[in-house]
């Protein structure tokens, strides 16, 4: 199942993340040589792979007298498509796919996140779907470096308007739950990085609840997301980024 | 429907790659300072909502894909800007950009946007510089193209002139994939 919606000539969408996490029965424990397994299924499109190296962040606590440090370090193994700009990321009990520019459309986007997981499925049979993230990051390049971004955005329920009219080094977040299981993130920001630097326009959109794991119903969630995400993008874009969308001078 | 609302101006965000990769975090470290007054809010940071996704904007390709996606983005500003400030006509900077939006899908985005500047005769000129090569494209307002080629090192040179309306053509993009691409 595919949603309709536009696609642009000139996205500025500049990774999109999707993230499944899943659960093993009861009686299946995580084989780490499932990476190899997984590259083995994927390597006529994905034929290069790497180890991610992880941030990690330490918490020291002391509670009880008892001290000590406890941590673990997850281990990511990335796989790199051939062709395309597309990621799989694979850890212990989840699957990540990044597309990254040029975005290529939901259809192809839907695709790729099906294709990931059926593969995983030929190597180990999770239980259960137990959390589904969707997340689009869009990156507007300033045209000049006092440029606000209300040239770019208007208004609405997640972006007030005093915050388009800022004067660079702003941010804003606004987590809303719709209810216990789902949640959007819409994060709005900017950047110094070249020249006159860009604004950050990122949409996070989480499920976490029990969801069969058969490929009809998960595709079938994501692209609820996907059209949630597209709402609150579609609410903000004002004439002057629909005509950067669409490339016309 | 529970909301939760931050928002600060004027802070000292200059670093864009870890504000990028990890910039809830930062948002989160802000949020003692900034805004005294949700503080006591912690439920976003027991949220979870981003923490947990993997960030690839270390690796190399990924950063040139983004590179690459910012220049379009630049390229498409300086054409606009161009043509509001009636230094160029809009149809020669449309052609141009088209001209460029050609060469990005034959090259599935691996040929960077070029630099771009306006000639004394109303065209855009494109160009291209890596190492010893050098290749230019010059939109001229009657609807002619002209591609040019220029080794520093050699000095060899190859030109060849082509209509806006036309696809580019397998000559050009030979030319383009041997010295820009090394393919």
């Amino acid at each position: 199942m595919v949603s309709h919606h536009p696609s642009y000539p000139n996205p500025t969408i500049r990774e999109v993340v999707c993230e499944i996490h899943f659960k093993l029965s009861d009686v299946v424990s995580w084989d780490p040589s499932w990476y190899s397994q997984f590259f083995k299924q994927v390597e006529a499109e994905f034929p290069t792979f790497e180890p991610v190296i992880v941030p990690v962040l330490f918490e020291i606590t002391q509670a009880s007298g008892s001290g000590g440090v406890t941590h673990s370090i997850p281990q990511v193994i990335r796989y790199r498509h051939r062709t395309r700009n597309v990621l799989l990321q694979l850890s212990e009990n989840r699957i990540t796919i990044n597309i990254l520019p040029v975005y290529p459309g939901w259809q192809q986007v839907s695709k790729d996140i099906e294709y990931a997981w059926r593969k995983l499925n030929e190597v180990m049979q999770p239980a259960t779907v137990i959390r589904l993230g969707l997340r689009y990051i869009n990156v507007i390049e300033r045209r000049s470096a006092g440029e606000t971004a209300d040239h770019w955005i208007v208004p609405n329920h997640y972006l007030p308007a005093i915050l388009l009219s800022s004067y660079p080094g702003f941010a804003s977040q606004v987590v809303t739950r719709f209810d216990a299981e789902n949640r959007i993130q819409v994060t709005f920001t900017d950047q110094f990085a070249n020249g006159s630097g860009a604004f950050i326009f990122d949409i996070d959109r989480i499920v976490e609840r029990n969801i069969d794991t058969k490929i009809e119903q998960l595709l079938q969630e994501i692209t609820l997301l996907h059209d949630n995400i597209w709402a609150v993008f579609q609410s903000a874009k004002s004439d002057n980024l629909e005509r950067l969308l669409q490339g016309e001078l | 429907m529970a909301t939760q609302v931050m928002y600060f101006t004027n802070t000292d965000f200059v670093t864009s790659r870890p504000l990028f990769l990890n910039y809830s975090q930062s948002l989160k470290s802000k949020k003692v300072d900034s805004l005294p007054a949700i503080t006591s809010n912690v439920r976003l940071e027991n949220s979870g909502a981003s923490v947990d996704l993997p960030s690839i904007s270390e690796s190399s390709p990924t950063n040139q894909a983004f590179q690459k996606q910012a220049h379009t983005q630049r390229l498409f500003h300086y054409l606009q800007n161009s043509v509001q400030a009636q230094e160029v006509a809009r149809q020669v900077a449309a052609n141009a950009w088209k001209v460029w939006k050609k060469l990005e899908s034959i090259f599935e985005s691996k040929l960077p946007a070029p630099d771009a500047g306006i000639g004394p005769d109303g065209q855009i000129l494109y160009t291209w510089n890596q190492n010893s090569h050098h290749f230019e494209i010059e939109i001229f307002p009657e609807g002619i193209i002209e591609f040019f080629y220029l080794n520093f090192r050699t000095d060899e040179t190859w030109e060849y002139d082509d209509q806006a309306e036309n696809s580019i053509s397998e000559a050009v993009i030979e030319k383009i994939r041997v010295t820009l691409l090394h393919e």
